[in-house]
């Protein structure tokens, strides 16, 4: 039975980076809008991605115009997403055996584009950064690469237009849209949570589902035509370089190395799939990145690993489908009006990367505003964005303290559980990095569980289900790296939980 | 000085033992590289898990899994070495047993799990069936929720119910082992905190950290006050109840006259044809050198650190033993059994079955053929298998 009804102006779908921008642009400009996300912020390719605020030099050869407009995105975020990013600076790396071709066409478009590009001699770039396999190297530039945190930026965007009175709901699926005639008019949406389906009415609906973009245009039976690319990252323990790092060539495997916080990110693969669900990293995929970073980086596979993941670049291919390779096709983005498909008022955004999200959002939501006759324009190049929840270095003494890998309080915890679309133990990671350290959670999220249980946010069924999940999650993300002392790690979280705790079957119990 | 049985790993599994090798009199020397991993145990001593009687278990193993420790040792040895080390713990970390039966053992997650031999601090656990409990947590302490527990108890036909006492504890971050040392000299806070509560209740639960030194008075004194039966509840580690019994087992030892290297690793070894003649100890300086007639393997597994796993291989420390890792039913941890093959002696084997050292005995988590995690018997097979041990070393490499 379909009970409550919302209505709102715009009806976004997708709570990535995408969605949570369009969100902020729209609250912006006045424009009343309700987001949906059918699971937690940032879980698709938001979430799963390097976090590197592109200087834009890795597409200078491939496609200059992308890379010019990532570069002047960068100085905008860097002013109005300060809380999110962290301004590292990056290297380009030429290593023995890359295509001088290449480095001279890549600095002759650095030129022309604009972007600062600077070689330094190796001397300094090792002193700099001493995992530099200084035996390999030839050539090193400066770059202004920064490193963003996904979560976070997300997570700024969605507070921000919150506070402006736009609403989120996560945990919330589209279960059909609404048209009538040639017209949308919302959609029907099910809480996932409650098993409640209800419907939302507005006069415009955005699709910013990202990878499930074309299964959201398909209930209008529109068809996208998008390739998946499966992309698979490796997080080290600690961080291993200071800047950003990326390796000089065609863009290619395991060539890019990101600090973030107290980590950082080797990656990335590029493995065509055929659907946005399949996110499992491969041992292959990760062997294979070790070794090329190894290339670049002395010891790289002797350092400790937390955990892989895999993302999917959703990539739109537009209405030709030829045989490309993925990393060919843009990384542009691509607004389309479903006007043309006979559906008014239902949008789509496509493509993109995280860097130029903020220009995507501006110019879907400039379409948007037009359709709907509002003439306030863009603001969110010059407003700046809230600050993140947590973050702030704290010292033990001055707060009780949930996870000493990530230094998250318990008053970090509860205020992330008063935003209104932090749901569940996700969200809360992301907005905390509770349990992202070395110990991958094996205590704090015991502490994390048993203060939602305290505060009467779960119960005991829930508690159990929580760890259970939690430990299936860490097992996944850590089933190719189980070697040296963070298996030790996995050992001791299987010891406390299976067999201390008996986390196993409950039916095994008295 | 050359030693009758050099003991390699201070855990459960060593320390049983080196001391069942210094009580037939052997002059015993115990290495160890740090602390044990009973600092993340229980602190009660599984034989076999499950609703099955354990020792049916036990023999239905031997049967069944050639390759289990308990089928190394078999059925009556097993039970000798248990009764062994209750004697050996008696005065100073007494453990009880419920009749040949597991124990159903309340855990902090509000559900419970079954064990076999219990601290005095966890025994009472035995007859918790119907009764009224009260559970008492510490608002300082959020590693462990008082009406979680009592929730648990009550879904199992318990009358619990939870309070949480203010401990004016000035630390803001306090863990098990600081409220243990703190009730070391505050336990009697207790008994005026709950003298009246208790009289409605037949007895209280509390996270077992109610003392480190001196915990075997405080649990009794507390049980005389109230007048009620105490348990405690083993929490998220450091685990209170693993470090008393860590620390009975290693005073007995030095009791007992071993000496006892802690903090360094074993780097190499002395070895002739199929002999360990001494090993090689990193301590400061220069590395030390240790002479022995027999040698007992009781480094752990990975979580121990006697076997080290890295990308490209399965390793164990001190001999180069080849480590087995099974083919695995349960895909969700390969190295779940992984671990050293051994010959009824429990003398380490190479990959064609011949022993590789004839004075060299395997105890403990270095073993393969158990899942320790998910059939609650580590404890069983560590003291088993350090009883056995210390029995082939003493009869030499004959």
């Amino acid at each position: 039975m379909i009970s409550v009804t919302i209505k709102t102006g715009v009806l976004v779908i997708g709570g990535g980076i995408t969605g949570a921008g369009i969100l902020w642009d729209l609250a912006l400009r006045g424009i009343d809008a309700v987001l949906i996300e059918q699971k937690e912020p940032a879980y698709g390719a938001t979430g799963r991605c390097h976090g590197l605020l592109h200087g834009g030099c890795r597409y200078l050869v491939k496609d200059s115009a992308v890379a010019a407009e990532c570069y002047r995105e960068n100085k905008i975020l860097q002013s109005v997403a300060k809380g999110a990013i962290e301004n590292t600076g990056g290297y380009f790396v030429q290593v023995k055996g890359d295509d001088p071709g290449y480095v001279e066409q890549w600095l002759n478009l650095a030129g022309k584009t604009g972007i600062p590009v600077k070689e330094i001699d190796i001397q300094t770039a090792i002193k700099e950064e001493p995992l530099l396999a200084v035996q390999n190297i030839e050539r090193v530039f400066t770059v202004p690469d920064a490193a963003v945190d996904p979560f976070d930026l997300t997570l700024m965007n969605l507070t921000g237009a919150t506070q402006r009175g736009a609403k989120v709901f996560t945990n919330t699926r589209v279960e059909e849209l609404i048209i009538t005639g040639n017209q949308i008019r919302g959609a029907v949406v099910k809480d996932l949570a409650s098993g409640e389906s209800y419907s939302i009415h507005a006069d415009i609906v955005v699709n910013a589902a990202g990878a499930w973009a074309a299964s959201i245009a398909a209930k209008a039976g529109i068809r996208l035509n998008m390739k998946y690319g499966k992309g698979t990252l490796v997080v080290f323990a600690q961080r291993l370089t200071k800047r950003v790092i990326n390796r000089l060539r065609k863009p290619g495997d395991g060539d890019i190395i990101v600090p973030a916080k107290s980590v950082c990110l080797l990656g990335t693969t590029d493995i065509p799939v055929s659907s946005p669900d399949d996110l499992d990293p491969t041992a292959a995929e990760i062997t294979k990145m070790l070794n090329i970073g190894e290339e670049m980086f002395d010891h790289l596979s002797e350092k400790r690993i937390l955990r892989t993941f895999a993302g999917i670049r959703p990539l739109y291919t537009g209405d030709n489908n030829n045989g490309e390779q993925n990393r060919e096709i843009s990384r542009g983005f691509a607004v389309i009006n479903h006007e043309k498909d006979a559906v008014d008022g239902f949008y789509s955004i496509v493509g993109g990367k995280l860097t130029t999200y903020r220009l995507m959002a501006e110019q879907l939501v400039d379409v948007v505003a037009e359709k709907l006759g509002v003439k306030n324009p863009c603001q969110t190049a010059e407003t700046v964005l809230p600050q993140p929840v947590a973050g702030q270095v704290k010292l033990a003494v001055e707060e009780p303290m949930l996870c000493e890998c990530e230094q998250v309080t318990v008053q970090d915890l509860e205020r992330a559980c008063e935003l209104p679309f932090c749901r569940d133990l996700h969200t809360i990671r992301k907005i905390t990095r509770l349990g992202l350290g070395p110990c991958q959670g094996t205590f704090c999220i015991w502490r994390a569980v048993m203060l939602l249980y305290e505060n009467q946010r779960i119960s005991a069924a829930e508690c159990r289900q929580l760890l259970q999940e939690f430990l299936a999650e860490r097992g996944k993300g850590s089933c190719f790296t189980l070697w040296g002392d963070q298996l030790k790690q996995y050992e001791l979280a299987r010891g406390i939980y299976l067999n201390n705790f008996q986390l196993g079957d409950a039916a095994d119990e008295i | 000085m050359k030693y009758d049985v050099v003991v390699i790993g201070a855990g459960l599994a060593g320390m049983t033992a080196a001391l069942k090798s210094l009580i037939e009199g052997r002059r015993v020397v115990v290495i160890a590289a740090g602390e044990n991993t009973l600092y993340y145990a229980s602190g009660s001593l599984d034989l076999y898990g499950g609703k099955e009687n354990p020792w049916a278990a036990v023999k239905r193993l031997e049967s069944e899994r050639p390759d289990h420790p308990y089928a190394l040792i078999g059925t009556a040895l097993i039970e000798e070495s248990f009764r062994f080390l209750m004697g050996e713990l008696e005065t100073v970390c007494p453990y009880q047993e419920n009749s040949g039966e597991n124990v159903w053992v309340p855990t902090s997650l509000g559900g419970f799990r079954p064990s076999y031999l219990l601290p005095n601090g966890q025994f009472p656990a035995v007859s918790l069936k119907k009764k009224k409990v009260l559970v008492v947590g510490f608002s300082s302490y959020r590693d462990f929720n008082s009406r979680l527990v009592a929730s648990g108890m009550v879904s199992r036909g318990c009358e619990a119910r939870a309070i949480d006492l203010d401990l004016h504890y000035d630390k803001i971050n306090c863990n098990s082992i600081d409220l243990a040392y703190y009730f070391d000299d505050h336990w009697p806070d207790l008994i005026k905190s709950l003298q009246e509560t208790a009289k409605d209740v037949d007895c209280l639960a509390f996270p077992a950290v109610l003392g480190l030194n001196n915990f075997l008075d405080i649990h009794q004194n507390l049980q005389d006050a109230l007048g009620r039966p105490v348990i405690e509840i083993p929490t998220l580690p450091p685990s209170v109840p693993g470090i008393r019994l860590s620390r009975a087992m290693l005073a007995r030892i030095q009791q007992q006259g071993a000496e006892v290297i802690k903090g360094f690793p074993v780097i190499s070894t002395r070895v002739s044809d199929d002999i360990c003649l001494g090993v090689y100890i990193d301590t400061p300086g220069h590395p030390r050198y240790v002479e022995g007639d027999s040698f007992i393997l009781a480094t752990g597994g990975i979580l121990g650190g006697g076997i080290v796993v890295s990308e490209k291989s399965v390793d164990e420390k001190v001999f180069g033993v080849p480590v087995e890792v099974p083919v695995n039913e349960n895909q969700e941890y390969p190295y779940a059994r992984c671990g050293l093959k051994a010959n009824k002696r429990l003398q380490p084997l190479d990959k064609d079955r011949k022993v590789l050292y004839r004075n060299v005995f395997c105890a403990g988590r270095i073993l393969g053929g158990y899942d320790p995690d998910l059939e609650h018997d580590g404890a069983g097979a560590a003291i088993a298998t350090g009883y056995k041990a210390a029995l082939e070393a003493g009869r030499g490499d004959s």
